[in-house]
């Protein structure tokens, strides 16, 4: 009986999940459906074409030897960045958490990275440097002050109680951190990951567009801005779309199953 | 030994709690504190636990090792009952013996596998007062640590406290007359208002 009703409640549980799932799918075939019309309204492939028309592009580029390479080239730059940028703001925030003049000093130079426009940091980084490394450092620069403010944000709503409680026990400090700061971090980071992700992606490529770097997805968006090949253009920027919500998928998984883990020590 | 308090000053904005309070807790035995809600029970804990400096007095004698039952169960939400007293403790105590206290206050099985936040009030209280009984201090607090247990509950537990004490000082702060007696040790009654002189 009591097996029953936990099926019965589970199942409760998975019901808006998988109707989510449906109603998300249905949602993607209504916009293409949408810029199929668009695309025989227009009846120019040049200004937008079908999605047959980039699907079929995409699958001969996907045949392509260099474009696992290409791909390859963006993805681990791209996601370096992020990674470089979600260590660094981490470690940071702890650090500024703990100590208020460092909190202070790192104010204007996470203010300034958080609002300074990307394509001039864009043309800074290409006088600075070499064009292969471009996404990596816009893209840890574009989510170095997400990662910082969101973590910086946990550590600091954690519970006095529960500070309380861990001075009078005698806590040490790595316990206190993964007992008591961790937990309250999450959330956050789970939202600053999420965000980072789609940003790191959208800044690494205008990186890549911008500098140029060969054999970047950049370069191939460049290429067909220049040749005018809006099928190319679609085609790689539905790469860039699936690669990135398909780490995110990945990665995200990854980090829920870590804290679980944590949690069951 | 002792723990003297002398000559105690709080007070909040204008609301005095102790005006020039004074009070003795012998080391080693336990005192039951009583007294009207917002006399000054806790504040005095808070006090001789070092979260809170008084206005004017001298606290002396406490010892440095303490432990505590608060108000509020304070446990790490998202741990099991054992991470959490596991987290408070030293490298000596074993998983088994922290089953073993667990298990003398009742709580055992498929409870021990769910996350704190997933357990009854009475849980969650028992499961702090484990974590003060078997931390290594010498100056345990217990604040009203029987509140929300039935009565069954409550015996076994206070039983569980008495034997687990070996000799520290126990300060036990409570409402219930019945329940400080079971306890035995002194009592130190709080006066509503001000607490000006000695303890009664």
């Amino acid at each position: 009986m009591r097996e029953r009703r936990e099926g019965q409640k589970k199942e409760q549980n998975l019901r808006p999940k998988k109707r989510q799932k449906r109603e998300r799918l249905l949602s993607i075939a209504a916009a293409l459906v949408l810029w199929q019309i668009l695309s025989m309204a227009v009846g120019q492939k040049i200004i937008l074409v079908s999605p047959i028309t980039a699907a079929a592009r995409l699958g001969e580029l996907a045949r392509e030897g260099d474009f696992w390479l290409t791909v390859g080239f963006s993805f681990l730059r791209i996601e370096a960045g992020f990674f470089l940028g979600l260590i660094l703001g981490s470690v940071l925030a702890v650090a500024a958490a703990g100590v208020p003049l460092l909190e202070t000093m790192l104010w204007p130079y996470m203010t300034a990275v958080k609002s300074v426009p990307v394509a001039s940091f864009i043309i800074l980084c290409l006088i600075w440097l070499d064009r292969s490394g471009l996404s990596v450092f816009i893209s840890f620069l574009m989510v170095l002050p997400i990662f910082y403010f969101n973590v910086l944000s946990g550590m600091k709503s954690a519970d006095r109680k529960l500070l309380e409680m861990a001075e009078v026990f005698r806590i040490s400090r790595f316990k206190r951190f993964c007992y008591l700061y961790l937990p309250q971090v999450r959330p956050f980071l789970f939202s600053a990951c999420s965000a980072a992700l789609g940003i790191s992606w959208k800044a690494g490529v205008a990186a890549e567009v911008i500098g140029i770097p060969d054999g970047s997805i950049g370069e191939r968006l460049y290429e067909a801005k220049v040749y005018l090949d809006t099928a190319e253009l679609f085609a790689w920027t539905a790469v860039v779309v699936f690669t990135s919500v398909l780490f995110e998928k990945v990665f995200m998984g990854l980090l829920k199953r870590a804290f679980e883990r944590l949690e069951r020590l | 030994m002792k723990i003297i308090v002398e000559d105690l000053w709080k007070s909040y904005g204008k609301e005095p709690v102790f005006q020039g309070f004074s009070a003795e807790l012998p080391l080693g035995e336990i005192t039951v504190l009583m007294g009207k809600s917002g006399c000054g029970k806790t504040t005095l804990t808070r006090i001789l636990l070092g979260l809170e400096r008084a206005d004017g007095g001298r606290v002396s004698g406490v010892p440095e090792k303490k432990s505590a039952v608060f108000q509020e169960d304070r446990l790490f939400e998202p741990f099991g009952a054992v991470s959490n007293i596991r987290a408070a403790l030293g490298k000596k105590r074993t998983d088994g013996e922290i089953r073993e206290n667990l298990e003398a206050v009742g709580l055992l099985g498929e409870v021990l596998s769910k996350p704190v936040s997933a357990l009854s009030g009475g849980m969650r209280r028992r499961c702090a007062i484990v974590r003060a009984m078997m931390a290594d201090s010498a100056f345990v607090v217990l604040d009203e640590p029987f509140e929300g247990l039935d009565s069954e509950t409550k015996k076994r537990t206070m039983a569980y406290v008495r034997e687990r004490r070996r000799g520290r000082t126990l300060l036990l702060v409570t409402h219930n007359l019945e329940e400080g007696e079971a306890m035995g040790g002194r009592f130190l009654i709080l006066k509503e208002g001000k607490n000006d002189g000695r303890e009664d």
